[in-house]
């Protein structure tokens, strides 16, 4: 098991903030786990994916733990969502010996709000 | 409905497994054995071709097999020219999604290329090219099955599923898309 949580459970953040996690497992054996600030896209059209910044854990003779660690909150993309397309930020934890995997979804924009896209009406001249 | 929220995003298409009628992976790997590693996952678009050969893809390497797999489209009919001059291992299996976009005389290089090789295993639109391996197929049940995966509460109306498979003549891919409007617009 790996889970992910925040401080406070804060999941929307301004670009520049830092982002304080803490990344707990209980796993069976004690390879690194890699702790990744990460955007995809969601929706209708094909997934593309993003890695901004990379830490890695190491477990150090310990299957069982926690690890506080920080991101800082990149300038951009901006979290936005629309009918046809989404993207997503997230904090993923991955291990390359096993399929133990925790992850969490947060929001990165100013005022920690979402972007909603709407949809633009046409002008009729 | 925003698009992260939709049941039938891509991701979550993406996430399916394909479904075996009749047969398994397993006994589908004893017959790729059979065919000497030769052979071609054959059916119409929309079948579950591609996901089967990543499926088989990630078995292949967590087998100790170099799978090295390469995509064909109506808009990219040809195999990078790397892949010409490239040197593979023995151990290597050549996973070609979309051969029926490469011409006979390609197709027949790419038997000659591939000859001191583990394997080459293909998916077509016909059959003919390599021994079939598979043939996928869809069905209104197989459609109906995997969309309760995804969207087990709150289904699309038996009408809407069926219009959209009718519309995309079996395509699931498609018609999983066709739902996905349906899904935009009206949960908005």
């Amino acid at each position: 098991m790996i889970r992910i949580e925040t401080e406070n459970n804060q999941l929307s953040f301004q670009p520049g903030d830092v982002i304080p996690i803490q990344v707990n497992w209980d796993v069976s054996t004690t390879c690194d786990i890699e702790v990744d600030l990460c955007w995809s896209t969601k929706g209708r059209g094909t997934t593309d994916k993003f890695y901004a910044e990379n830490q890695v854990i190491h477990l150090q003779g310990k299957p069982k733990g926690s690890k506080d660690l920080g991101f800082q909150a990149p300038i951009g993309p901006y979290s936005f969502s629309g009918k046809l397309i989404s993207l997503v930020w997230s904090i993923e934890a991955t291990r390359k010996s096993d399929d133990e995997y925790g992850a969490l979804e947060i929001i990165i924009a100013p005022q920690k709000k979402e972007l909603i896209l709407t949809e633009t009406k046409k002008l009729i001249s | 409905m925003l698009a992260k929220d939709n049941p039938l995003n891509t991701n979550r298409i993406e996430s399916l497994s394909y479904r075996f009628y009749d047969d398994s992976f397993s006994s589908m790997l004893k017959r790729l054995g059979d065919l000497n590693h030769r052979a071609a996952l054959v059916g119409p678009e929309g079948s579950g071709k591609t996901t089967l050969l990543l499926e088989l893809k990630e078995h292949l390497e967590d087998s100790g097999i170099k799978a090295h797999l390469y995509g064909l489209k109506k808009d990219r009919k040809k195999i990078p020219w790397q892949f010409w001059f490239k040197d593979f291992e023995p151990n290597s299996i050549i996973l070609l999604d979309g051969a029926e976009q490469l011409s006979l005389l390609e197709f027949n290089l790419l038997k000659l290329k591939t000859q001191g090789l583990k394997g080459i295993v293909i998916t077509s639109h016909r059959s003919g090219l390599l021994p079939t391996l598979l043939e996928c197929t869809t069905s209104i049940e197989l459609f109906e099955e995997l969309l309760e995966k995804l969207v087990p509460v709150d289904k699309p109306s038996r009408k809407s599923i069926e219009a959209a498979f009718k519309k995309h003549s079996g395509n699931i891919r498609m018609a999983f898309l066709e739902l996905y409007d349906e899904f935009a617009e009206i949960h908005s």
